[in-house]
Order: C-alpha cells, then sequence, then structure tokens
C-alpha cells in the first residue's frame, strides 16, 4: 500500500511556518495551518536550546538556590509534535524545575500568533525537575518571593525568552511534519531509585508496592540501613531490592517514532523517542551554580548519543555516546524524557557530584537505548521483561485537557480541598536530597506536624512570610489525557507520589477498559503548572517533605484521580469530543525584577580590532582547560554567537569530535576570568588517552588552543 | 562553624522564645490629668506576646500638646497579654513606674511615678496569630483602648513634696506588632515514626 502524498497545503504551509519561527515574535498572520485529518500518523521532533543568560538564579532549592555563572549542560526542550485524525498535539519536555502557566501561555499564544494549530490545551511543556534551570518565569507569587530562590522575582523578559524558542521549535516541528510509525514499549527498571519518605509510604493501605516492599522487607533485613548508595547494577532482579528501593513505580516507558516509508513499511530506526520515567533526578548536590539538565539531561545525551551512532558505531569507540550530535543531523535521533512518578523517588547515589550524576544519566540513558532498540517482547533488557506495543501507522490521536479550579473544589465525595493553598514549614527545610539551612529550626525538619489536627489542614503547620496571599499559590492547574497509537500518556501539574501515581494509572485504565499493564498510561508529572506535591490521605499526616508540599489538603490526590475519571469517560465511545475546559488565565506575577542582564556585546569591529583573549591551556586530571583573562563576549545561548568545540587533527585538518551540545563541555565565568573545560568520561583504556585535542571557541569570536595533550593522569 | 552558627541560632531562639517577642510601636491620644485634664500623646514601646498570652515589659513617653511636644514622662511598663478572644481581642493590666512630671501640674522638678494601667486591644488587620502557622514574619495592627491611674511623688526639693499627685489618663491609639515564629515556642512535634491515628484523616 503506498503512503498517501503530503497535503500540498502542508508542504506550503511548512515554508511559511519557518519563515514565521525563525522570525518570532512575528506579526499576527491571518490563517490558521491545516491540521493533518488523515487518521495516518504524521509526526516530528526537534529539539530547543533554552540555555538563558547566566547571572539568574536557579531555581528548585528554595533560599539555597544559587546566582548562574556557567553551563555544565545546555538546558533544552524536545520537542514531539504529533498529528492525526485532525488533531495535534505538541508534547515538549524541558530542563526546568518546574512549569508554569505563565509559560504555557506565552508559548500557545505564540503559536497562535502564526497560526500554529496547537492550541493550550493541546500543549503540553513538561519539566524534568532538573534543579539547576532558571527561576523568574513562574506567575504564582510564592515561586518568586521570599524564600524561593536567592534571588526572588518574576522577569518577564525570561518568560518571553524561553517562550519564543520553544513557540519557535514547535511551530518549526509542526512543518516538518513526516508520515511515521509509532510504538510503545516499557520494561521495570529498578536500582536506580528509591522511596525518600518511606514511612508514608508504608501507612498506605491494600497496594500492591506496599505489599511489595513488605516482601522485600522480610527478604532483605537491613532495609533501614542507608539505601541511598550508588548502584551500577540497575538490572538486579527483585528479591534482592531492599524495601524502598521496591516503594517505588519502575516503569520505564517509551513512545517511539520511526520513519514511515513509500511502501507504508516503518524504517527499522527510530528519530525519536519520548520515554517516561519516574526519579528526581537530583544528582548535583545545592551548592550548584551552573545550568545542567542534572540526570535526566546526561541520560538523554547517552541515549541519543548511542542511538544516533547505531549501525555505524566504531568498535570500542563507546565514548561517542556522549559526544555532540552527529555531523549528518538525519541521524540524530531525539529523545526526550519526561519525568514520570517521582514525588517520593530520589536517585540512589553514594554522594551529589556531577559524576555521580553523569553515571547514573548514563545508566538510564543505555536503558532507554536498550529499550528503544529492543525488537521482540520476549527479549529481556538488563534482566527485565520488556513489552512490546505492536508498531502502528494509524490510529486515534486524542487530546483531553481540563483546568481543574483547586480552591474549595468537590472531590467527588462530597468532601471539598481546602479554601486556600497553604505550604507546610516541614517543606522549608528541603527534602532529604536537596536540604536547606533552614533544617537548624525543628520546624523545618520533616515529619513536624501538629501536635492536633487544626482545620482543613489538618497536621500541616503552614510556613508564612507575612499575612496570608490568596494569589500565594496557583489556584488552577490543568490535567491532560493523550491517547496515541493504544497507549495513554496522563499529565499532572505536579509531584505525584508513587502511590497517588500508581492509583490515578489504575483509575484510568479500568475508565478506558484498558490494561492496567503497561504500556497502556504513562504518567507524566510536573506538566503545565506547579502545584507541587500529590499525596495520599495517608501519607498526608506525617507531613514529611511531600506532605507539606501537598498545597490544598489530604484530598488533594483524591480529587485528581477523581477528575482524571471524569475526564477518561470523556474519551470512552460513544463520547468522540475531545473534552476542553480552559478557564480565563491573568496573571499577577509579584515582585516584578529585571534580572535578564543587558545586551552588552561588542561591534563586530570592535571585535576584529581588539586583541585576542588571553589563553591559559591546560591538562587537567581528567580533561582539558582553557582558562581566558577575559571573554569578549557575553554568553549567550545562540551557538552562532558562542560555541565550544573540541578538535582532532585528522589527516591534516581539523575534525570536531564533540561540541557543547554534549555532555562534557563546562563553561564558567571566574570573577574577571572565564574557565572552559572538556570533562570527557574516561573509561579504561580509553584511546582518546594520549592523544591531542583543540579546544576551540567558535561563533562571532574565533579562537583555537594550541593542540594539548590528554594524559588521563590516574585521581 | 556552620555548626557553631546553628548552635548560636538554636539557643538565640530558645532564650528569647521562652518570653515571646515582638516589637511595638504605639501612638495613643491621651486625656490626662487631676482636676482638669488636657490632651496629651503617649508614643510605647513594648514586648509583643505572639500567640500566647504572656508577660509583656517595655516603656512609654509621654508628651502634652500645649507644651510643643515636649517629652514630660518616661515610663518602665510590664504587664500580662490575656487573650480574651485569641486571634482578636487582648487585654493587658500592667503596673508603670516611671519619672517627669505630670501631663498638666508642675510639681516643682522631675518627680516619681507609680501606678496601674489596663488597655484593650482588638486586631484589626495582619496575621491572625491564633491560627497554627509558622510566620517568618508577622505584622499585627491593632486599635487600643486604655486607662490609667497613679500618683506622682515630687521631688525632695519642692515645697510640698508629701503631697502625691494623683493623675488618671484615657486613651485611644493603633499600635503595629511586629513578630515572628523562628523565636517563639513550639506550636508542633516531630513524628518520624508510628502509626498516625485513623482520625486525622478528613
Amino acid at each position: 500500500m503506498r503512503t498517501a502524498p503530503l497535503p500540498w497545503q502542508l508542504l506550503a504551509a511548512s515554508l511559511l511556518i519557518q519563515a514565521c519561527a525563525a522570525a518570532l515574535p512575528a506579526q499576527q498572520l491571518p490563517r490558521r495551518l491545516p491540521i493533518p485529518t488523515s487518521a495516518k500518523y504524521m509526526a516530528s521532533v526537534d529539539v530547543a536550546d533554552i540555555t538563558p543568560a547566566l547571572h539568574l538564579s536557579l531555581f528548585g532549592h528554595g533560599p539555597e538556590s544559587r546566582i548562574a555563572t556557567g553551563v555544565r549542560l545546555r538546558l533544552r526542550c524536545e520537542i514531539f509534535v504529533i498529528a492525526a485524525e485532525g488533531s495535534a498535539v505538541a508534547l515538549v519536555p524541558c530542563d526546568l524545575n518546574s512549569p508554569s502557566r505563565a509559560l504555557q501561555r506565552a508559548v500557545s499564544d505564540r503559536l497562535e500568533k502564526i497560526g500554529v494549530p496547537i492550541g493550550p490545551e493541546a500543549l503540553f511543556i513538561m519539566a524534568t525537575h532538573t534543579h539547576a534551570g532558571p527561576a523568574h518565569y513562574h506567575d504564582a507569587r510564592r515561586y518568586s518571593g521570599t524564600l524561593s530562590s536567592s534571588a526572588p522575582g518574576y522577569d518577564q523578559q525570561v518568560v518571553d525568552f524561553l517562550a519564543d524558542r520553544i513557540a519557535g521549535k514547535i511551530a518549526a516541528a509542526y512543518g516538518s511534519l513526516e508520515p511515521v510509525c509509532l510504538s510503545w514499549r516499557s520494561q521495570r527498571l529498578t536500582g536506580l531509585t528509591f522511596n525518600r519518605s518511606y514511612v508514608p509510604f508504608l501507612a498506605n493501605k491494600d497496594i500492591d508496592a506496599v505489599t511489595r516492599a513488605r516482601e522485600a522487607e522480610k527478604t532483605v533485613q537491613n532495609w533501614l540501613a542507608p539505601h541511598n548508595e550508588a548502584s551500577n547494577d540497575p538490572g538486579r532482579s527483585a528479591p534482592a531490592l531492599r524495601g524502598p528501593e521496591e516503594a517505588v513505580d519502575p516503569l520505564l516507558s517509551l513512545l517511539r517514532i520511526s520513519r514511515r516509508r513509500k511502501d507504508d513499511s516503518c524504517e527499522p530506526a527510530p528519530i525519536g523517542v519520548f520515554a517516561v520515567y519516574g526519579m528526581h533526578p537530583t544528582g548535583v548536590p545545592n551548592t550548584n551554580d551552573l545550568y545542567h539538565g542534572d540526570i535526566f539531561g546526561f541520560a538523554v545525551r547517552a541515549a541519543e548519543g548511542r542511538l544516533s551512532t547505531y549501525g555505524d558505531r566504531p568498535d570500542g569507540n563507546t565514548w561517542a555516546s556522549e559526544s555532540a550530535p552527529p555531523v549528518d543531523e538525519r541521524k540524530h535521533v531525539i529523545v526526550g524524557l519526561a519525568n514520570g512518578i517521582e514525588g517520593d523517588v530520589s536517585p540512589k547515589l553514594a554522594l551529589q557530584s556531577f559524576a555521580s550524576a553523569r553515571n547514573h544519566g548514563l545508566l538510564l540513558g543505555h536503558a532507554i537505548e536498550k529499550l528503544a532498540l529492543v525488537e521482540s517482547a520476549t527479549a529481556n533488557v538488563d534482566a527485565s521483561a520488556v513489552t512490546i506495543g505492536p508498531m502502528v501507522s494509524q490510529g486515534r490521536l486524542d487530546v483531553a485537557s481540563w483546568d481543574l479550579r483547586f480552591p474549595n473544589a468537590d472531590v467527588g465525595d462530597g468532601r471539598r480541598l481546602c479554601e486556600f493553598a497553604e505550604l507546610g514549614v516541614a517543606a522549608g527545610g528541603g527534602a532529604r536530597d536537596g536540604p536547606t539551612r533552614l533544617r537548624v529550626l525543628p520546624e523545618a525538619n520533616e515529619g513536624y506536624r501538629l501536635k492536633a489536627p487544626y482545620g482543613c489542614h489538618g497536621r500541616k503547620l503552614p510556613l508564612r512570610t507575612g499575612a496570608h496571599d490568596d494569589y500565594g499559590f496557583p489556584d488552577v492547574a490543568p490535567i491532560g489525557l493523550i491517547r496515541v497509537a493504544d497507549g495513554v500518556i496522563a499529565t499532572a501539574p505536579g509531584e505525584m507520589t508513587t502511590v497517588v501515581g500508581q492509583r490515578i494509572r489504575a483509575a484510568i485504565s479500568r475508565t478506558l477498559g484498558t490494561s492496567e499493564q503497561p504500556p497502556s498510561v504513562a504518567m507524566v508529572g510536573l506538566t503545565n503548572q506547579y502545584m507541587q506535591y500529590f499525596t495520599t490521605e495517608n501519607e498526608y499526616p506525617y507531613q514529611y517533605y511531600e506532605g507539606a508540599s501537598n498545597l490544598y489538603g489530604a484530598l488533594t490526590a483524591k480529587f485528581l484521580e477523581h477528575s482524571f475519571i471524569q475526564l477518561a469517560a470523556t474519551l470512552q465511545p460513544p463520547s468522540s469530543t475531545r473534552r476542553i475546559r480552559l478557564v480565563p488565565f491573568h496573571p499577577k506575577p509579584s515582585p516584578c525584577v529585571d534580572r535578564w542582564p543587558a545586551d552588552t556585546e561588542p561591534s563586530d569591529a570592535a571585535l576584529l580590532s581588539e586583541p585576542k583573549a588571553k589563553a591559559i591551556e591546560a591538562d587537567e586530571t581528567d580533561g582539558l582547560v582553557l582558562m581566558l583573562d577575559a571573554l569578549p563576549l557575553t554568553f549567550t545561548s545562540d551557538r552562532d554567537h558562542f560555541s565550544i568545540q573540541v578538535l582532532e587533527r585528522v589527516k591534516g585538518r581539523d575534525v570536531v569530535v564533540d561540541d557543547d551540545r554534549g555532555s562534557s563541555i563546562e563553561v564558567r565565568e571566574l570573577g574577571d576570568k572565564w574557565r572552559i573545560r572538556w570533562l570527557p568520561d574516561i573509561q579504561p583504556d580509553d584511546a582518546r588517552c594520549g592523544k591531542s585535542y583543540k579546544l576551540a571557541i567558535r561563533g562571532r569570536l574565533e579562537l583555537t588552543t594550541q593542540p594539548i595533550k590528554l594524559s588521563c593522569k590516574p585521581r | 562553624m556552620r555548626r557553631r552558627y546553628a548552635c548560636f541560632v538554636v539557643v538565640a531562639s530558645w532564650m528569647l522564645g521562652a518570653c515571646a517577642f515582638g516589637l511595638t510601636g504605639g501612638i495613643a491620644n491621651t486625656l490626662a490629668g487631676g482636676h482638669s485634664p488636657a490632651a496629651t500623646t503617649s508614643m510605647s514601646f513594648t514586648t509583643h506576646a505572639f500567640r500566647h498570652g504572656r508577660p509583656v515589659f517595655g516603656f512609654r513617653l509621654s508628651t502634652a500638646y500645649d507644651h510643643g511636644f515636649a517629652i514630660r514622662s518616661g515610663m518602665l511598663h510590664c504587664g500580662y497579654d490575656a487573650r480574651l478572644i485569641p486571634g482578636w481581642l487582648v487585654i493587658v493590666p500592667a503596673l508603670e513606674l516611671g519619672a517627669g512630671r505630670p501631663a498638666v501640674e508642675s510639681i516643682g522638678g522631675v518627680g516619681s511615678y507609680a501606678g496601674a494601667a489596663t488597655s484593650l486591644r482588638l486586631r484589626v488587620f495582619g496575621v491572625n496569630d491564633a491560627e497554627p502557622a509558622y510566620n517568618v514574619y508577622a505584622i499585627i495592627g491593632e486599635v487600643v483602648l486604655g486607662g490609667r491611674f497613679g500618683g506622682w511623688m515630687p521631688p525632695e526639693t519642692a515645697p510640698d513634696q508629701k503631697n502625691v499627685r494623683w493623675e488618671w489618663a484615657i486613651e485611644a491609639g493603633l499600635r503595629v506588632a511586629v513578630g515572628s515564629d523562628v523565636i517563639t515556642s513550639a506550636q508542633g512535634e516531630i513524628v518520624d515514626t508510628g502509626a498516625v491515628e485513623d482520625e486525622d484523616t478528613p
């Protein structure tokens, strides 16, 4: 069977959109671009670089968040646009701590202006929960206020920057839609994570995960011993797991996207992988002052590197898995990793550090790569059985979205949520993998609770600065359901604990009449707005970090589950209409600040006339370093203006072997100086050791070091 | 270093939290005097019993309008914040000792004062400290109605130094208090193991 030709309108629209996207923000265009109406799936993938200017505050560790002085991993959003049957949806995992409705609507507004038919109901911005992304883009005042970061405030320029970048790439992806095949697959991936709030978790009743954890306790007696040691064996069989390691949702789900040929067959190699895994990706401590995507940032690069070089990777050249994208962009497989059921799930690390985050990211990335490439459902990946859905080229694409109003909401059984949001003081001290100095106060430690329940918030002791603020926290946040290729993606506007996520998944499966077995429902948190945590009624009274961060009281998860059931019912036949309930959005961010640095880049003439920066080159223990007395450019996210490359002399010419899109380049401002490092992941008997490389700045300024020998000195 | 810092914060919090703390600025229009009362103004700074009824102390300065706002007297104030309606209404019986001159009469120099005072405070804006919460800082505004009565002992050099001059006053004013839970006593406890009672579930 021949593939139907692309609608001519889409081809014409493609060029138009590409031009508009490049010119964002643009004048409003009078037309709305057509949506493919065929039942055949069309899709496109892309990457948006969202690394902002330096000197913004990082977000995620509250008052411990530092001011960004450099970049360890460029921040990015992966764009997955899928269309069929007159619907189009954009799935956008982003290296951000948390989503904000202001950002989501800003992206949506831009798309509307240039005629891309993806409205706010079909636009899903999913934060990976890195704690090393920028602050200043949240519309809720408490996320921009005292204690939110080391430099509080909402900056419209940050929102505009992020929205321009994301919307531009979504528009470009929409203009590049091509016929695809889709396939869901999943596996249990254990050993990378553990439940950091095990005591409240065990308070849940009649839950399989609790039963499994208790069984694991019987098998492995020392569960009370520290359980956050490093794991290099993520595929350990279940009986070896200890209770807290069993007390997580270990499901790694992914939607594999591959090109569809004209004869309707599917190409074997993917062009994109949308993956979901639940983990707080906090591999780096809160003393960090560099932008980076943390464990997930390393994971997607590891998976992309391996998938992009699949089939033509030279033997032994494993380090290529972390390097920059291949020169041939058609070979670039884009991997997006959305965060799943991770509210009480931390990474198993002996010590937080970049090395630990990288190691964990490699383990996760390699698991994604293997799962994406496995061909048979009978195969085992790391001793764990996988589930593979059929490769489909046509099918349903249903999108349902609902803006939920939380204050005083009916949870479905006559009970109501609290009228006002409150953050518990126990949250002020941070979670165990990101404690703040407020822990010197007894009240700011997890487990601190009122001696007797008081009002709607029960045992929670609210943390306040000054008087209560009605709009301190968000009051409206969306949930979403996307049914594609016999799988369902459910998005929640916050962080679900293990039991909450599993209950919602089961409820959706029951409502849709699908199997509860994977990959039927992939639960994604942290999407489109940030309501912090959702805990069960049993977990909430313990007031651990998650319970204290549950804003609208103990019934919030119940409300969420009830709402998901209602939303899922609209996807059931005979109902064929999409359920979309959007409420007007009028943010009142405060305090507004101007943190975005002024553009002080020198002119071209000045760059040419000024002497080149004085450079000091050196070989470090585990990489190369370039020290600059001054960088005659402001750091910019635009790689045409500023980028870093690693060059190797091959057959008389310099070949780029890595660049700052990979995971090995660090750029840091040190007072008046700049330090640029290449930090490759050196393996035993690494072929690179002993070879010479050059570090090069490219863009408006060109600066290349002399060859420096990579000696790989022992530590 | 960090440990020492932490210890200092904890110890300081405990010491101050034992009596609670809050800085109060107030200004009151006063009708004071013996047989012929006059309008005066007083300004007081006292501690504030945040969340709990507790002893409070402070001082008060009084002036008389027709003396160009010259300070006529200064009082040490020691009382007790009794919470009639927690978070809303407080009554403060207090004793005062001071020095200076009566609001109206002259007593031939600087005399000493002893008396009793009572004030009634109604919260009109700001934080309701009867609600459990951990306020990093809290601002409370109150309307104050008060009365006091006491006697002035003239200086020894005064010709009629044995005649105590009685003085009374009624006051109406505004009061602004700043409090913080960083230095108040605990409202809860850390429970990290064990079951939570079923009645906790709403």
